[in-house]
């Protein structure tokens, strides 16, 4: 075997070994480098800035067990920036994982004792069922009829931040943090296109360049772009975080990704130019 | 200093037994996949009947909104799949499910995935970006054409090579985005080895 070929071909194990390393070093040792806030994240900060003290904020948890380190970070961060803003806040989600998702969120964010929020009065948790689109046509249209009682089992009716909602007037913002792209776009469909509120996302970085048409195309207030994203968001909200620690095990895993690009490159490339055969 | 919660054990040792996978197949690895399929379903079952007494039993049974019956017949309708005599009755739930679908997202997948876009591509062009994108568009949808003889002579050919090169371009960036959400999902579990099981940083 060349030496091209060896370039080509490193085993498996030598990058997974090596990722593995690059991970863990800067959770020993964090390396600090700078946060340089994406546009995407800022007009989402934004969006959110702009909602007017008092009206509702539908925000929606969808990431499982499977998203939870990349995006509950940018839910505690988003959450904190809500309650800042004195909004009503509608959380919900569709299954066990991220109904325990949200109590996470409350155990760090702290709305009662940090921002003097009262559940029921300034929040609320649901849990739905059923196809994804028409749960978000009864929150933002029917809720209170549809819906008896909140996550809890306490019935939304009897709830003071309930007391003169009008469904849809009220609701001025959607938030959606997801790792599905049929919820992403469905939120497009439904609070976009059908009920005309204004909508901030937030996925996994790999649906960026499905969602972000979305984005550039002004149906989508801002986003926030996984890891990254939520780190920005961290910074945006001055309360830096998870995401921000993790920002450095991503940057330099990403190194050691390219270097390895590198390699293979230069060891197809050199078989190609330079010859060297087995 | 190392945890002593067995909750925290346990989640190590599934962690480990998940991410063994790299290296190869192993009994570890179908332990943990086996356990997690079967958590879900179970979690999916218990989760879907809670919401079903929660949503639609009790409002019937204290509010008495009887027409909560329609769903709950029609949702129950799709278990004749398993009867070989009765499976034709299935079709009528899963019909409804489907009509309702589409019903809910087609006017707005034409308006939001088809008009909204097209117009984003056309309008913005008095920015370099707005240009690259529309120039991007056409080239790239051209790629695909196959149906015109024409495509296959100049300008049309470098036409197509420059919409396949901008559609590498997209699938490399996707690339890219994958691997970070790849990373940023294990980095998660990362810090929960080292810190909440091991404790060797605070």
């Amino acid at each position: 075997m060349s030496l091209w070929d060896k370039l080509e071909a490193v085993p498996n194990w030598v990058l997974y070994i090596l990722v593995l390393l690059a991970m863990a070093y800067p959770i020993f040792r964090p390396l600090g480098l700078p946060i340089v806030v994406g546009g995407p994240s800022q007009e989402a900060y934004k969006a959110v800035d702009a909602t007017p003290e008092g009206t509702y904020a539908v925000f929606h948890i969808a990431y499982g067990a499977g998203g939870k380190p990349t995006l509950q970070p940018a839910a505690v961060a988003m959450s904190h920036h809500l309650f800042e803003k004195n909004l009503k806040v509608i959380y919900f989600c569709d299954n066990a994982v991220d109904l325990a998702n949200i109590w996470g969120i409350f155990d760090e964010v702290s709305p009662d004792t940090r921002y003097g929020k009262e559940y029921g009065s300034d929040y609320v948790v649901l849990s739905l069922t059923g196809p994804f689109l028409t749960q978000a046509a009864v929150v933002l249209s029917n809720l209170l009829e549809t819906i008896p009682t909140d996550a809890r089992g306490q019935s939304l009716k009897g709830m003071p931040m309930f007391q003169g909602y009008t469904e849809t007037e009220d609701i001025n913002i959607v938030c959606q943090l997801t790792t599905s792209g049929d919820i992403s776009e469905g939120w497009v469909y439904q609070a976009v296109s059908r009920y005309e509120r204004r909508l901030v996302g937030g996925w996994l970085s790999m649906m960026t360049s499905s969602m972000i048409p979305y984005y550039q195309a002004g149906q989508i207030q801002g986003f926030i772009d996984g890891s990254k994203g939520a780190a920005d968001y961290e910074v945006l909200t001055n309360k830096p975080g998870e995401a921000v620690k993790i920002t450095d095990i991503l940057s330099l895993t990403q190194v050691v990704y390219l270097l390895f690009i590198i390699i293979g490159n230069v060891g197809y490339f050199g078989k190609k130019y330079m010859g060297g055969g087995k | 200093m190392i945890s002593a919660d067995p909750g925290i054990w346990i989640a190590a040792f599934f962690t480990i037994a998940a991410t063994s996978y790299v290296f190869r197949d192993n009994p570890a690895f179908k332990f943990a996949e086996h356990t997690f399929v079967g958590c879900a379903a179970g979690y999916s079952v218990a989760w879907n009947l809670t919401q079903l007494q929660r949503v639609g039993l009790t409002p019937m049974m204290e509010r008495g909104i009887y027409t909560y019956l329609i769903p709950i017949v029609l949702g129950l309708t799709v278990y004749f799949q398993y009867s070989t005599e009765y499976r034709w009755i299935a079709r009528y739930g899963v019909a409804f499910m489907m009509g309702q679908g589409i019903g809910m997202a087609l006017r707005a997948k034409m308006r939001e995935d088809f008009i909204m876009q097209l117009r984003a591509t056309v309008t913005p062009l008095d920015s370099a970006l707005g240009i690259v994108i529309f120039i991007l568009v056409i080239t790239g949808a051209l790629h695909f054409v196959f149906t015109v003889k024409r495509v296959e002579s100049e300008p049309f050919r470098t036409l197509t090579i420059i919409g396949r090169y901008g559609i590498l371009v997209a699938l490399g960036a996707s690339f890219g985005n994958t691997v970070m959400t790849r990373l940023g999902q294990y980095q998660g579990r990362m810090i929960f080895l080292i810190r909440d099981w091991l404790g060797l940083v605070a």
